[in-house]
């Protein structure tokens, strides 16, 4: 046998008993036990000669053992006057495995159901659906450079499995869409942090709604009915003014615009304000449980929109109708039972979150209220081959060819609490209201829904500190805008391994 | 779907969050104002590379996890290669007024992590903070939430537990 290749192999056997000798000198003794055993077993089998192996406990096996032990003593002994002192860069790498397994009484939503419709009529509102999905599985990487004199630079590179692919269901095979999800981007950006502003550039959390800090904790996939639930590519000014009972961040953003042919940012811009000795406890979603102390936030928006004209009448191409959209969020955390010493046992902590605006349906998730066109006003002819330069539910033609933002006003309330004694286990229950008073003007009112309301109540298990478990019902109903009512139950189930 | 309140139950519910919420916040201020007084004006009297192993053990012993370096200041053996992969936690480093800075890995019962920051305090002296960060264990929400001066009184504890009783016996309880 090559030499190299028993070297290395006498080499690996000591290596593989040096971490043992970490333990100090009362387990020193195993170690060299274990590296002997190792060497009669490669012995035995022929991996290396008497010679060696004779060679090996002899000599160079102190040898080496001496200098391990050594080395471990030096670098295990508290130095006390002379701390390691070393500037490199980190990553680290986070996430979790999410199973969920759904059941709904109708035949509407996928695995996210988010603000979809709902079927009021026919087979699909009459029949059922199982849906098992680890779509909603985590992987993400945050990096952090060596601080450079008073900058502090970090990175955020965060995926999930809810990418676009070729269709759904029942266009696009379930068992592709379900077992062969497509990776899908959810944070990708860097962060400045200097002593005057904090500079944000990327996709992530839009600012509107502070997101993610006033998020409910529900065991199904967010973003649910009527929360704001949004990210985009941005660039961010903030700044974190710091007393030791109070913070205040304050920040303006310029975001992706909601149509890239109105050719201006999405200008949003928020004040939160955060009381920093009044700790409660709360889960964003179903997986980030934290600490955090009392906030409120309060933010807006304002976006453009210039959309070719529709009309039949005027040819095509056309001009341009230009409206502009606006809305506010209000959002609150409240620790109505605090919690101690990082204790959450007993914690009750209440989210909150009021929201109104017009054009703002994207700050939703997969929100367009049944409005699938912006030329689907009833007396409306829109020339042959036109098609709408800007996406779905956010602005509409009338039947006289102006453009018109969607309204939207909603609300989220949320209760949280954690069962003593160490709050391992808790529940929660969310409820949500949506309102539009004016989708059923560019549609068929059979077709949009302008109310829907949403409520669920969960039980969360963390049974190790990797391993947690959910269940859920929640109950969805949404109004249409001629009268009719859609109604879907879902129960969920999700296990989730959290790293 | 229309939910029926009447406006003395509603008055009662908030009334009763109300006080329980500024109870806890008074108290909770209180003390929280009394030890950054105290210790803004009484900074450790020992260098910060002395006082560094004893400020990571209070860390430690709390359930925030150190580095693989960190953990070798203080004696033990580090993590394995996986464990490090998925820490938060960085090293020891210096900074530019010869203080030390690190932060710690999740506490995974609270869902926050720390960032130990030792500044010198005149040629004998230091000052500790131990900042709170949380929001991020799972997700891109880090956030960092201000200091929790009850570490640096436990730091206290461990290095002059007489100074720490005086102290202590003139504040509201932790809770």
């Amino acid at each position: 046998m090559n030499k190299w290749i028993r070297g290395l192999t006498v080499l690996a056997a000591l290596v593989a008993g040096a971490p043992a000798l970490a333990q100090g000198s009362a387990g020193a003794a195993a170690p060299a036990s274990s590296q002997k055993t190792a060497l009669q077993l490669m012995l035995q089998k022929g991996v290396i000669t008497q010679a060696e192996y004779d060679a090996a406990v002899a000599g160079s096996t102190e040898g080496a053992v001496k200098e391990i032990r050594e080395t471990v003593v030096v670098q295990a002994t508290p130095k006390v006057d002379a701390p390691p002192v070393t500037s490199k860069w980190s990553a680290t790498m986070y996430g979790f495995i999410e199973a969920d397994y759904i059941y709904d009484s109708t035949q509407s939503f996928a695995d996210l159901a988010g603000n979809g419709v709902i079927a009021a009529h026919g087979y699909a509102a009459t029949n059922h659906r199982m849906q098992m999905s680890v779509r909603n599985t985590r992987l993400g990487f945050r990096l952090a450079a060596p601080e450079w004199g008073n900058v502090k630079s970090t990175a955020n590179l965060e995926m999930d499995f809810f990418g676009n692919q070729p269709g759904s269901p029942p266009a696009f095979s379930e068992g592709a869409f379900f077992n062969n999800p497509g990776f899908r981007i959810r944070h990708a950006y860097m962060k400045l942090e200097t002593p005057v502003v904090d500079l944000l550039f990327g996709q992530t959390w839009e600012l509107f709604g502070w997101q993610s800090y006033f998020h409910p904790n529900t065991v199904d996939l967010q973003g649910v009915p009527g929360q704001i639930y949004s990210r985009t590519i941005q660039a961010r000014i903030s700044k974190t003014l710091r007393t030791e009972d109070v913070t205040v961040d304050i920040a303006v953003a310029a975001s992706r615009p909601p149509q890239r042919d109105a050719y201006v940012p999405d200008l949003q811009g928020g004040v939160k304000l955060s009381l920093n000795n009044w700790k409660g406890v709360a889960t964003a979603g179903g997986t980030g449980t934290s600490i955090v102390p009392a906030a409120i936030g309060l933010s807006g928006t304002w976006r453009r929109f210039q959309v070719q004209q529709p009309l039949a009448a005027l040819g095509n191409p056309n001009t341009s109708e230009v409206t502009t959209g606006w809305g506010y969020s209000v959002d609150v955390l409240l620790p109505i039972v605090p919690v101690h010493g990082g204790n959450r046992g007993n914690g009750l902590t209440f989210t909150g979150s009021f929201a109104n605006g017009s054009g703002i349906a994207d700050l939703y998730t997969g929100l367009n209220g049944g409005l699938a066109s912006t030329v689907s006003a009833p007396g409306l002819t829109p020339a042959t081959g036109y098609v709408a330069n800007v996406d779905p539910g956010l602005v509409a033609f009338s039947a006289n060819g102006s453009l018109h933002t969607i309204a939207w006003r909603s609300f989220i309330v949320g209760l949280q609490y954690y069962l003593p004694p160490a709050g391992r286990v808790w529940v929660s229950a969310n409820y949500s209201n949506m309102y539009s008073s004016n989708i059923g003007s560019f549609a068929n009112p059979a077709n949009v829904f302008d109310r829907s309301n949403w409520a669920d109540a969960n039980v969360f298990w963390d049974a190790t500190n990797a391993i947690r478990f959910g269940a859920e019902y929640a109950w969805f109903r949404q109004n249409r805008a001629n009268g009719d009512q859609a109604t879907n139950n879902r129960v969920q189930f999700s296990a989730y391994y959290l790293f | 779907m229309r939910i029926a309140l009447s406006s003395a139950t509603a008055a009662l519910l908030s009334a009763i969050v109300a006080s329980t919420g500024c109870a806890t916040l008074r108290a909770a201020d209180k003390r929280a104002s009394d030890l950054s007084s105290y210790f803004a004006q009484h900074p450790f009297q020992q260098t910060c590379d002395a006082l560094w192993p004893s400020a990571l053990r209070v860390a430690a012993t709390r359930g925030f996890p150190l580095s693989a370096k960190d953990r070798q200041i203080l004696g033990e053996v580090p993590e394995g290669i996986m464990a490090q992969v998925i820490s938060a936690a960085t090293q020891t480093y210096r900074t530019q007024d010869g203080g030390l800075v690190t932060e710690t890995d999740w506490n995974r019962e609270s869902g926050t992590r720390l960032r130990l920051n030792a500044t010198p305090a005149g040629a004998q002296g230091c000052r500790v903070r131990y900042d709170l960060i949380g929001g991020g264990i799972t997700t891109a929400d880090e956030q960092q939430f201000g200091p929790d001066w009850n570490m640096a009184l436990e730091l206290l504890q461990a290095v002059d537990p007489r100074a720490a009783a005086a102290l202590e016996a003139g504040m509201p309880a932790s809770g």
